[in-house]
């Protein structure tokens, strides 16, 4: 899903040239007066875009997920995965297996 | 979700997070020399890390040894967090994949979904360079305080005593970071007999702790959340991984565990494959995992180097009990009860001593599940009503325990299978004698004196010696004069010990003993009449049933031509032969208790271990049903392995079998299916009903 999302970012460096080439005209703020940033400048100015996309899709993707361990529902309805689970596991296993292993895995720590 | 929850980060958040980002890559610029690339004050997050990245690539295009740990550090740098191999394989092959220019997005891409766990981008990097890192996770966070936390908690204590500069660390909850321990954790390692600050305090999470150049220690099992990134720290980050081992009776074991229990464990055995050292609890648990080393070098790649470096024991706690003070005929069995630890045979062997020794009592030390508290109450109540004076006790505190060790005549401890027998010392260490089991790592404990050997799967043996040690004084005598001469190690001792191997120090004569390189097994396999049995053909009643399985349809393929027949009365020798690796695990038990019911000679062809040497999911399933089986063709005379691959794995699991007390088979040479047919009925007479 995550990869999914970020195809975008597989830029060649004829698409990053492409985009740098589509970029405004900045200010550099030194004196007032506006001029064409270099090359390099776009180019550091366009990876920095990259790194602020990614920083910010993937600290939303983290509050996202903060935000429903944390609701209310998601605590709620935490019995009912537990019970969904044992239901899963003594399907696998039968009752009598699913117990054990159960057991097995406290009294392996 | 994904772009509304990206357009709710605020321009604040993602400057402080851009600057987190900055710092953690400035770090690993610092580290791997890159520095001058990306001199300090200079702005250029992307630029910089995209140089990092194009060197990064470089050096797997060079093919430069460093390049794995590069990769290692980015992961880390870019996301806070501890990768996984799935991870720095992704990094490594979206590197190799970006056109030249672009490898900062292909850096990106690879590390989104560890950035993304909650808490991961704002973390700062704390590098901890050229030092011993020891994981105490569970000993940290849990009040838990038996075998394995005792192990970590005495060592760590000893390591503070004698003042080695030692950096505790814990996973957190997510598996994704190490961090420092808090206050009320470092209580809980180094003072958990006098602790000064029971109560939880907050958690420092702030920054991940980094070893870089290091010797990591796991003192403890890590649970199946953190395996995949102990595998990838053990083989991609440059630090030395040393793992303490405990056992691996989950997998060889398995007539007493649950399957289970075995396939998880397989992800454990990764993190001993990756380990570049394992410092065993005893000669008899080096075997075990040199053994199981040596099955997973078919899957190629390094293997660690093994070291027994054996167990300490508390010191006594008071002056030793006088003879006169023992209370006579008590005998106690310390241990959680469970079949493995063969509780049942040890109360039925007392009932048949009580016969003749009529003041012997019985006391049960240890826990357990409430299954096995049903089963042990069942075997308790026919002792007590056969006349036997049985106690079963929980809870016990160390000092009522050590009370117990003291005045008792002797201790039994007559498991199966151990990777250590930690009631062995202790009893020795209070004068006490023990009765333990003749194989693995309790004989060896055997081996400085106090105890008497017992097979543990012979009651009767039990008993005898039960018997013989309570009416037989001068031998009594003996054994405690004996137990009292025992060297004893100190805590100290074990954790010079683990320090060393950790930091590879030159070991002295005797500091630790390394495990001996293979040796077959001889077995003595004489056999006169063969039934060749495609063993996946039969049903469970079949087997179950000896007559339906004598008139089962039996059937071979050899070559182009098909045999086909029915069982024959007259066999005393059953040659199993097993096309697929794996059996049905009721097929497998329902055919030991034939070959054991009936006392046949027992062949095995086999296809090799290949689920327990490789941790891949799609095999995971296979895992508990391969240990099932191998539980049978542990008691087989002969194994054919049908190419290298699998002899190489059969011979590392033979030898990982010596802790359990069975030799295993006999392993022949390696053979294609039909050759291997015909030579187990060459060996082993006639074929009958074929």
């Amino acid at each position: 899903m995550a990869g999914a999302r970020f195809t975008r970012l597989s830029l060649t460096p004829l698409e990053l040239r492409g985009k740098v080439r589509e970029m405004p005209v900045h200010s550099d703020g030194s004196d007032g007066r506006g001029r064409q940033p270099t090359p390099e400048e776009q180019l550091d100015a366009l990876r920095r875009a990259i790194v602020d996309d990614w920083l910010a899709h993937a600290s939303g993707q983290a509050d996202e997920l903060a935000l429903m361990r944390a609701s209310l529902s998601w605590r709620v309805t935490a019995p009912l995965r537990v019970a969904r689970h044992v239901q899963l596991r003594v399907r696998e296993l039968g009752a009598r297996r699913a117990l054990r292993a159960a057991a097995a895995r406290l009294r392996r720590r | 979700m994904s772009s509304r929850s990206a357009s709710r980060v605020t321009a604040p958040d993602l400057a402080r997070l851009g600057a987190a980002l900055e710092g953690r890559s400035r770090q690993l610029a610092h580290a791997l020399g890159l520095a001058e690339r990306w001199p300090d004050g200079s702005g250029g997050l992307g630029t910089g890390i995209q140089q990092i990245a194009a060197e990064t690539r470089r050096r797997w295009l060079d093919r430069d040894p460093e390049a794995a740990r590069a990769t290692w550090l980015l992961a880390v740098g870019l996301s806070g967090t501890l990768p996984t191999e799935s991870t720095t394989t992704a990094l490594r092959e979206h590197l190799l994949g970006a056109e030249p220019g672009a490898e900062l997005v292909g850096a990106l891409r690879a590390t989104f979904s560890d950035a993304s766990r909650p808490g991961a981008l704002t973390r700062r990097l704390d590098l901890v360079t050229d030092s011993l890192v020891v994981d105490v996770t569970f000993s940290a966070r849990h009040e838990r305080n038996t075998g394995i936390q005792r192990v970590v908690r005495r060592l760590c204590q000893a390591w503070e005593e004698s003042g080695v500069d030692v950096v505790l660390v814990a996973l957190d909850a997510d598996a994704g970071a190490f961090r420092r321990l808090t206050m009320s954790e470092r209580d809980r390692v180094l003072q958990w007999d006098n602790r000064t600050n029971p109560v939880d305090d907050a958690v420092d999470d702030d920054a991940v702790v980094v070893p870089w150049g290091s010797a990591v220690v796991l003192s403890d099992v890590p649970d199946a959340a953190s395996t995949a990134v102990w595998a990838s720290l053990g083989r991609d980050s440059g630090n030395t991984l040393t793992v303490i081992g405990y056992d691996a009776i989950p997998t060889l074991s398995t007539d007493d565990q649950s399957i289970e229990q075995a396939a998880r464990f397989v992800d454990y055995l990764d993190v001993i494959h990756a380990a570049h050292r394992v410092a065993a609890i005893s000669g008899s648990a080096a075997e075990e995992f040199a053994g199981i080393a040596e099955m997973m070098s078919a899957r190629g790649g390094r293997v660690p180097e093994l070291f027994a470096v054996p167990l300490a024991v508390d010191p006594v706690r008071s002056s030793p009990v006088s003879v006169q003070k023992r209370v006579p005929g008590r005998l106690l069995c310390v241990g959680s009860h469970e079949p493995r630890k063969n509780q049942h045979a040890v109360i039925r062997a007392a009932i048949e001593a009580h016969r003749q020794v009529r003041e012997l009592e019985l006391v049960l030390v240890g826990g357990g599940s409430s299954e096995a508290l049903v089963d042990l109450a069942e075997v308790v109540a026919h002792a007590r009503r056969a006349g036997l004076r049985v106690s079963v006790l929980r809870d016990t505190g160390d000092e009522a325990l050590h009370e117990l060790y003291r005045t008792s005549a002797a201790v039994v401890f007559a498991s199966k299978h151990e990777g250590y027998g930690l009631p062995v010392v202790e009893a020795l260490a209070e004068g006490t004698p023990v009765i333990t089991s003749a194989h693995g790592s309790m004989a060896e404990l055997a081996a400085g004196g106090g105890c008497l050997l017992v097979d543990p799967r012979d009651e009767e043996a039990i008993a005898r010696a039960m018997v013989s040690i309570l009416t037989d004084d001068a031998l009594a005598r003996r054994l405690r004069e004996e137990a009292s001469l025992r060297t004893r190690r100190s805590w100290r001792d074990y954790a010079d010990e683990i320090r060393a191997v950790a930091l590879d120090m030159e070991l002295q004569p005797g500091d630790a003993f390394i495990a001996p390189r293979y040796a077959p097994y001889p077995r003595a396999g004489a056999s006169t009449r063969t039934v060749l049995l495609d063993a996946t053909d039969l049903t469970v009643d079949e087997v179950e049933s000896v007559e339906g399985f004598r008139e089962a349809r039996v059937r071979w393929d050899v070559g182009r031509r098909r045999y086909e027949g029915v069982g024959d009365r007259a066999w005393s020798t059953l040659a199993l032969i097993v096309p697929r690796a794996v059996l049905q695990p009721e097929r497998a038990e329902a055919l030991q208790r034939l070959v054991e019911r009936e006392g046949l000679a027992l062949h095995v062809v086999g296809e090799g271990c290949r689920p327990l040497t490789v941790a891949e999911p799609e095999l995971r399933a296979s895992v508990g049903e391969l240990c099932r089986h191998l539980a049978l063709v542990a008691r087989a005379a002969t194994l054919t392995p049908i190419d290298d691959t699998a002899a190489l794995e059969y011979r590392g699991w033979i030898r990982a079998l010596a802790g359990t007390g069975l030799s295993g088979p006999r392993l022949l040479e390696t053979s294609e299916w039909g050759t291997a047919v015909a030579g187990l009925a060459a060996t082993g007479g006639s074929i009958e009903g074929l």
